[in-house]
């Protein structure tokens, strides 16, 4: 116990992220490329799925826990209490399929404004499956209005050709790093001494709000 | 709510029968991903208005119809495997002890995993198509037949069931190939023959939708067994029972307390038609035809009547 204090810690920052979108736009294949740079036709995701992948991103070593949640319509309450305390929230949806951008709007942003608990936290919308290009059915005209519209990132990629995949989850991160909150909440110090911070920031808060 | 039979005779309600008989029609079986895709919420939204108005529009998308059978399982005031404790349903490992403890269901649970079962064997047999094997389509089948108060054991036990859900595909698929092997061994007299001199046109009707799908047992019986509108007073009919049908969702959601009042829960007609369904089958036992009036009430019964036969014969 001594030595955890003494010794380099592993990380930097910790930062949660997760994962949401409809049912087959290809979640679980982006982390899976993400973390292990391997592409499979995988099974429906379960519940929540969850992976750690350490980045190092502007002279900072970050462990990413990226939590990635079931489609499925059964699992929404389950993982509605996945949001809590994420520092990034990842919406995907597929390129092919426009039902799977209408219902970001219609059902995903909802979730996301009544279970996010991070006022801070930064949103990033996804097209993913750009290889298929001849069915697109979603422009990235319209995915860029949509994402303004927002107020969060934007990018297109493929989990499949691997296209923007990692910019993906660096553009996310370096959000957050620069968002001095988020950084806080993911910092290892926070972590480790959650009882002997909490008053620490309790001054902080009072000195630098007024 | 009005049931019908299934091919496989079990009592189940109409509606999930039309909307099984649309999403074939449209190739639903062979769509990507069916059952696991979401439809558009607003689309979903509006379908479930017009089917609780009774009408069954055309030109839904599959993804759609697929989305609203889970739901209509989800939405049962009680799980379709509530009644069986975890600890059973997580001791069972082989396809055997799988179909056993299916068997301990009360029935109108069990005629509804069993047609629910043949449904996601009928998406596996087109797993090259649909890309949905039976550990995907049990996957996404499993969370919609429990209710689980705390989030957490539901995720685990979601696990469970998609395992025995698994089992029991994979079992009706192996008795669906064993019986195929002896359909071809006494391929002879076509069951449907033996009600012909009832319903001409019924059974017109049925042939022709037979003789368009591939010589499948599988295939083919889903479609024959489902009801057929084949002659004006049966349009009527079909289109007042359907009525009878409208609000499943809601009667669902306000529903009774356990998924068997569900099923007892009728209008008038309904449970005319589930006696006269009753009695069809104890006919067909002794070949027994029935009188052309109770035809007019219920074409899925003289449907059935020929199908018991045939069902019985492979099962």
């Amino acid at each position: 116990m001594d030595s955890s204090s003494s010794s380099q810690p592993e990380f930097d920052y910790l930062f949660k992220l997760l994962m949401i979108g409809d049912s087959g736009v290809g979640k679980s294949s982006l982390l899976l490329r993400f973390t292990l740079d391997s592409f499979e036709d995988l099974s429906p995701t379960i519940g929540v799925d969850f992976k750690v992948k350490m980045v190092t991103l502007g002279g900072k070593k970050l462990k990413l826990a990226i939590w990635d949640t079931a489609g499925q319509e059964r699992f929404r309450t389950l993982t509605s209490s996945y949001y809590r305390g994420a520092q990034g929230i990842i919406m995907v949806y597929d390129v092919t399929r426009r039902e799977t951008f209408t219902n970001l709007s219609d059902v995903w942003a909802r979730e996301i404004d009544l279970y996010s608990t991070n006022q801070d936290c930064i949103k990033m919308l996804v097209g993913n499956k750009v290889d298929k290009e001849s069915e697109r059915a979603v422009t990235k005209k319209e995915g860029l209005d949509v994402a303004r519209g927002y107020g969060c990132l934007f990018l297109e990629c493929s989990a499949k050709t691997r296209v923007n995949v990692e910019q993906c989850f660096e553009e996310l991160v370096l959000k957050i790093l620069d968002t001095p909150s988020l950084c806080a909440e993911g910092s290892a110090g926070v972590k480790k001494n959650i009882f002997k911070q909490k008053p620490a920031q309790a001054d902080a808060s009072t000195s630098s709000c007024c | 709510m009005q049931c019908s039979y299934d091919r496989r005779g079990n009592s189940v309600p109409t509606i999930l029968l039309l909307m099984q008989r649309r999403l074939y029609e449209q190739g639903g079986l062979r769509a990507e991903g069916i059952f696991r895709i979401n439809a558009e919420n607003s689309q979903e939204e509006h379908l479930r208005e017009q089917l609780n108005d009774g009408v069954v529009p055309e030109g839904i998308d599959v993804h759609c119809l697929a989305g609203l059978i889970k739901a209509w399982f989800r939405e049962l005031p009680t799980g379709v495997l509530d009644s069986l404790s975890s600890e059973q349903v997580m001791q069972c490992q082989t396809e055997e002890e799988c179909g056993r403890l299916a068997r301990l269901l009360p029935p109108t649970e069990a005629a509804l995993l069993d047609w629910a079962i043949n449904l996601m064997a009928d998406v596996v047999q087109e797993e090259e198509q649909n890309k949905m094997n039976a550990r995907n389509v049990a996957t996404v089948f499993a969370p919609n037949m429990t209710q689980m108060a705390d989030p957490l054991t539901a995720l685990m036990y979601a696990v469970q069931v998609m395992n025995f859900l698994r089992m029991l595909i994979l079992r009706t698929l192996k008795e669906r190939r064993e019986s195929a092997v002896e359909d071809a061994a006494v391929s002879g007299a076509d069951p449907s023959d033996e009600d012909g001199h009832q319903s001409p046109q019924m059974h017109l009707a049925a042939c022709s939708e037979e003789a368009t799908e591939r010589a499948h047992v599988a295939e083919e019986a889903v479609s024959d067994s489902l009801p057929r509108i084949a002659t004006e007073e049966e349009e009527e009919e079909a289109a007042r029972s359907s009525h009878d049908d409208a609000a499943f969702f809601s009667e669902n959601a306000a529903g009774s307390s356990t998924g068997h009042e569900v099923h007892t829960k009728t209008g008038r007609s309904s449970s005319q038609n589930h006696r006269k369904g009753r009695k069809a089958k104890r006919e067909s036992t002794d070949r027994a035809s029935l009188p052309a009036e109770k035809l007019k009430g219920s074409s899925i019964v003289s449907r059935i009547n020929s199908k018991i036969e045939g069902v019985e014969a492979w099962r």
